[in-house]
Parts: C-alpha cells; structure tokens; sequence
C-alpha cells in the first residue's frame, strides 16, 4: 500500500529524512509517532510531491512514484486514490464549505452531479451541513479541521494521510475525530497518520511506527512493540537511595530527583546494582521493577542513544521486508 | 482612472487635445498605481499559497504542478488584469465622449494601442512579482521588497540614466557651466535638447530595458498622432524586449518552481 525505503531528504543545514524506512500495509490504521522535528511532515510531504528527497524510494497503492526522482505521471495516477489533510493548512477564505468541496471535486475531474453529491454526504458527515454557506473564514478552529477532513475524503480515496490531525482539538473533538477515523477504516480502507503525542495513536492504531530523527526506531502492532521492549530492554528499575550513588552500569540511568533514579537495562541488575550502592557506602531504601508503560517505551525510543540500543527494536520488525 | 486625465485635458486645451501628451499622461497615471498593485499580486502569489497552506492542499491533488497549478494561476492573474485594464479605458473613453471632448478615429486606436502597451508592461511586473514570490519565502517582506524594488526601477535608476544622457550631451557640446549655455546660439540649443533626446532614448534601451514605464513612455513620445502600425515598426525593439523580458522571467520561474520544496 504505501512502502518508503532509505529516504533522505536534507534541508540546507538540516538532515531531516535520514533514511527512513516504513511499510503500511492495507487496511491499517498506521501511526506515525514521532517528537516534534522528527522529520514526519518531511516524509507525508515527499510521499504527494511537494518537496524533493535527495535518495530513496517510495511506493505507492503499486506505484513507484519516487526513486531518486519523482515520476510525474505515476504521481498524478496514484493522487486520484490519495486523500490528504495537511498540519496547519487554512482553506479558501472567501469559499464555503460547499464551494471548497465542489472546487476539490473538480481537481478530480468528478461530474457536476457527483461533486454536488459528494459534497452533501461530507459535510453531513463532518457535521458542517448547518454551515455549508457560510464563509470558511468564519467558520470555528473545529470547524474547519473537519472542513480540511472532508477535503480529503472527496474522491473517496483508498488510502487517506493525515499529518497531525488531531493536535489541536478538544477532548471531545479528539473522541469524535478518532471515531470518524474508525468509521473509515471499517470500509476497508487504509489510514496513515501522524502524530507526536501517543496518546492520539495508543488506542486507535493497529500499527505503530516510531520515527526519531529522520530514522524509524520500531514499527509493528503496540503488543510486539511492547514484547520487544521487554526481550531487549525492558527492566526499568526504580530505587530510592540514602545519598545520591553514581550508577555506572551496562544501563541507561535517569534522575528522577535528589536520590532517586530510573534505571532501564536489557537484563535483570538488581543484584548488580545492590553491591554497586553498598560499594558507595550508601543503602537502597526501595527498588521496584516497574511494568513498561507504552509511554515508557516511547520515551525510551525517542531519548536513548542510537548506538547504544543499536535500533535492536527496529531490527526486529524490519527484516520482514528487508 | 483615465477619466480624470481626460477631463484635465479639456479643461485646459479645449477639446483639442495633444495625442503625445494625453499619452503621456495616460501612461504614468495608470502605469504607477496599476503596476504597483500587479507587482504586489504577483510578489505575494506562490509564497502565501506556500504558508498558507492552499498550496498543499492543490499539489496533493492530481494536478500537474507546473502547468495546473503555476500556469493556471498566472494565466488566471492575467485575465483579471486584461480585464480590468480593458474595461477602465472603455469606461474612461466613454466618459470623455459624455463631456463632449473631441477624439479622432487615430487617437482612439493611439489610446488602445497603449492600453494594450501598459497590459503587456503589467503582465511583465507580474511576471517579476511570481519570481519575487519564489524567491522571497515570507509574503509581507516580499511585499516589502517589490514596493521597494519598484520605486528603483521606475524612479531612481531612471534618473540616474537621465543624469548620464544629458552629461554626455554637455560632454559632446563642450558644456561645462552656466555661461556656456549663454554663449550657444538658439538652434545649438536645439540641437543640444535634440541630441539629449537622442542620447535618453538610446541609453533607455541599453540600461533600462527591465523597466516597463521607460519603454512605455518612449513608445508614447512616437504617438503624435502617427498610426499604429507605424508606432509599432518604429518601436519593435522595444515591444520585442517587453515581451522577451517577461517570457524570461516566466521560464526563469517555472524552471525554478519545478523543483522548489513547497513548504
Ligand atoms: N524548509 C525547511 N528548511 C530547513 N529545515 C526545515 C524545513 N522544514 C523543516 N525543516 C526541519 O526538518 C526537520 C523535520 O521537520 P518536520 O518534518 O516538520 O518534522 P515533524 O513533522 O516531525 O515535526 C526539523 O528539524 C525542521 O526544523
Ligand atoms: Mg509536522
């Protein structure tokens, strides 16, 4: 459905894409988790065209739309099957809701009638029916994310990219939105969204990919993410000392205040670490093995160092299409 | 806009208007507002499409970036200028009939010939605005930018060729202070304006050809009521560079935007 291989896109001074790699397969609900930065509006925006990635490859619904250089044609092809909502994007002013609709069907070379139908059905869907004559400018921050929503379900497209479609957005807005969201999928369609915040991907993605300067880190379902974590790297310790001990192990070590620290290692230390405090002349007051939360795990995968974990997670997912 | 130059002109000439100067008129009065604002409309095209985020929402769309959507929009911005450029000179002719002021057959086509001119010079600057637009990411300094470059174009640099014509001319002349002037006799002092002329003309050509207004107003300055197709064998150096100019500054601009990141 949608595969990327060794993308690198570099900005002037900035190596955003650093040979990125992912697959999406038809019929998930793919989130694209990754801090702010991370290079994924970088990726979306190379899979449509709009910028220029200096090497790599993409794939798209069979198209090879990219390899080194974009292949204009295939590229026009495959948008028919695309649907796009971009971050930050504000739509005609001076339209309405229906005029936008109708516009955009026209890019699609849909008759009058089905642009006509089309455009009804939307906005029914994303609630702006009532506001289907007003100006967008004035039209509400809510209003106009379903708006973008809309714009990019017209030709019905098989697969849907949405970059960041949910910051923004109330509680209520967010619920709402990951329940158009499931709808669609239900129709057997495919979803690739990105996202910086777990939260907005944990419940409603089937698969995750993890992208942390310009690299995708892990990608998978949350469960093998989370099994891979704990088979790795998944001891994360927590004790509690009498005076501050400096913890200088096999592990990556986190101070969490005065004397209390997080200690992620690939193995069972505790032993290890008794002896080390003792040595300092300090005592454990407490030490706890804590179950990983996904939120650990993607705090782990966004901050550890590359050379360190050595990608051990993303190696595990990635040989399937290696 | 033409109306008020029209009703000028009646006033003090009494319906037996002078076509140079009409034209002449004519041309800074509309060329100085009109090429503004065009310059403005094109300074602010691409890259307010850019952060604004429409022009993501049309790449992501099947639409050839080049011709559906860069083209497009040129072609679009220069139907709304034709139009509007077209509709204020019929509107102002008819105005100036309504007051009674006389226009010959030749003058009306004279008037046309250099509404079509100034057209040509407007989608010239829009050219140059798509090509500002490119390369100036930020809208508002954008806008900035081609207020400023505008001013240098039509004003400043002008002046400066004015200064070297007419120093060359003293130079040829042997003019070097005021008492020279009153030892020349009065057809030397004809020749003498002649010859600055001659020399502005020339030197219009050759360091100025990049601004539309000099070009429009040296064609203006051949009307004298001469028919048209005589003003254009006259002036086709200049009309060939008015459109070569913009034919280059649009492919300048497409080669460019073919393989411009849009973000
Ligand atoms: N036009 C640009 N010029 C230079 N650097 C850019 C440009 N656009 C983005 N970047 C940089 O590329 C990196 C990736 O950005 P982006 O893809 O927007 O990340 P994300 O969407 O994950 O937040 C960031 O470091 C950002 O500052
Ligand atoms: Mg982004």
């Amino acid at each position: 459905m949608l595969k990327i291989e060794n993308l690198v896109k570099v900005y002037k001074d900035v190596r955003a894409l650093d040979g990125l790699s992912l697959e999406v397969k038809e019929g998930q609900i793919y989130g694209f988790l990754g801090p702010n930065g991370a290079g994924k509006t970088t990726a979306i925006l190379s899979i449509l065209g709009m910028i220029f990635p200096q090497k790599g490859r993409i794939e798209v619904l069979g198209e090879e739309v990219f390899n080194g250089k974009f292949d204009e044609k295939k590229l026009i092809k495959v948008k028919y099957r695309i649907g796009y909502m971009p971050e930050n994007a504000t739509l005609w002013d001076f339209l309405t809701p229906m005029q936008t609709l109708d516009i955009i069907g026209e890019a699609f070379k849909m008759s009058k009638v089905e642009r006509q139908k089309r455009s009804e059905e939307l906005l029914k869907l994303v609630d702006l029916w009532d506001a289907r004559n007003k100006k967008v400018g004035k039209l509400s921050k809510g209003m106009r994310q379903r708006l973008l929503l809309a714009q990019a379900l017209v030709n019905d497209p098989e697969l849907l990219i949405l970059d960041e479609p949910m910051s923004g957005l109330d509680p209520k807005g967010i619920a709402e939105f990951k329940e158009l969201i499931r709808q669609f999928n239900k129709g057997g369609k495919t979803l690739f969204f990105s996202s910086h915040i777990l939260a907005h991907v944990e419940e409603i993605c089937n698969t995750i990919g993890v992208i942390v300067k310009g690299k995708l880190r892990a990608q998978g379902t949350l469960n093998n993410i989370k099994r891979e974590f704990l088979r790795k790297t998944g001891y994360i310790i927590l004790i509690e000392t009498s005076k501050p001990v400096k913890i200088d192990l096999d592990a990556k070590v986190e101070v969490i205040d005065a004397n209390r620290y997080k200690i992620t290692a690939s193995r069972d230390i505790r032993e290890e670490l008794h002896d080390l405090i003792a040595l300092q002349g300090a005592k454990v007051l407490t030490m706890q093995v804590k179950e990983p939360t996904m939120e650990d795990i993607f705090l782990h995968l966004i901050s550890s160092p590359q050379s360190r974990f050595s990608g051990e997670i993303f190696k595990s997912f990635n040989h399937t299409y290696k | 806009m033409y109306t008020h130059v029209f009703l000028g002109i009646k006033d003090t000439m009494q319906g037996s208007a002078n076509p140079k100067i009409l034209i002449g008129h004519i041309t800074t009065s509309t060329y100085i507002p009109a090429g503004i604002l065009t310059l403005l409309l094109g300074a602010t095209s691409i890259n307010d499409d850019i952060s604004k985020g429409t022009a993501e929402i049309i790449i992501s769309k099947p639409i050839n970036r080049v011709v559906g959507y860069f083209v497009h929009k040129f072609l679009g911005q220069s139907i709304v200028i034709t139009g509007a450029l077209i509709t204020s000179t019929l509107f102002s002719i008819s105005i100036a009939k309504c007051y009674g002021l006389h226009m010959s057959e030749r003058m009306i086509e004279n008037v046309f010939l250099i509404t079509l001119l100034t057209l040509l010079a407007m989608i010239q600057l829009l050219a140059l605005g798509y090509l500002i637009s490119l390369i100036i990411r930020s809208p508002n300094i954008a806008l900035g930018a081609s207020l400023v470059l505008f001013l240098i174009i039509s004003f400043i640099l002008p002046q400066i060729v004015e200064n070297m014509a007419e120093n060359k001319a003293k130079d040829e002349f042997g003019i070097s202070g005021w008492k020279d002037y009153s030892s020349m006799s009065y057809e030397e002092i004809e020749r003498y304006k002649e010859r600055i002329d001659e020399l502005q003309r020339e030197y219009d050509l050759r360091f100025l050809f990049y601004a539309p207004n000099i070009q429009l107003l040296d064609i203006a300055g051949d009307l004298e009521g001469t028919a048209v197709n005589n003003i254009i064998t006259h002036n086709l150096s200049r009309i060939g560079i008015m459109i070569g100019l913009t034919l280059i500054y649009l492919i300048l601009g497409l080669a460019y935007f073919k393989r411009m990141d849009l973000r």
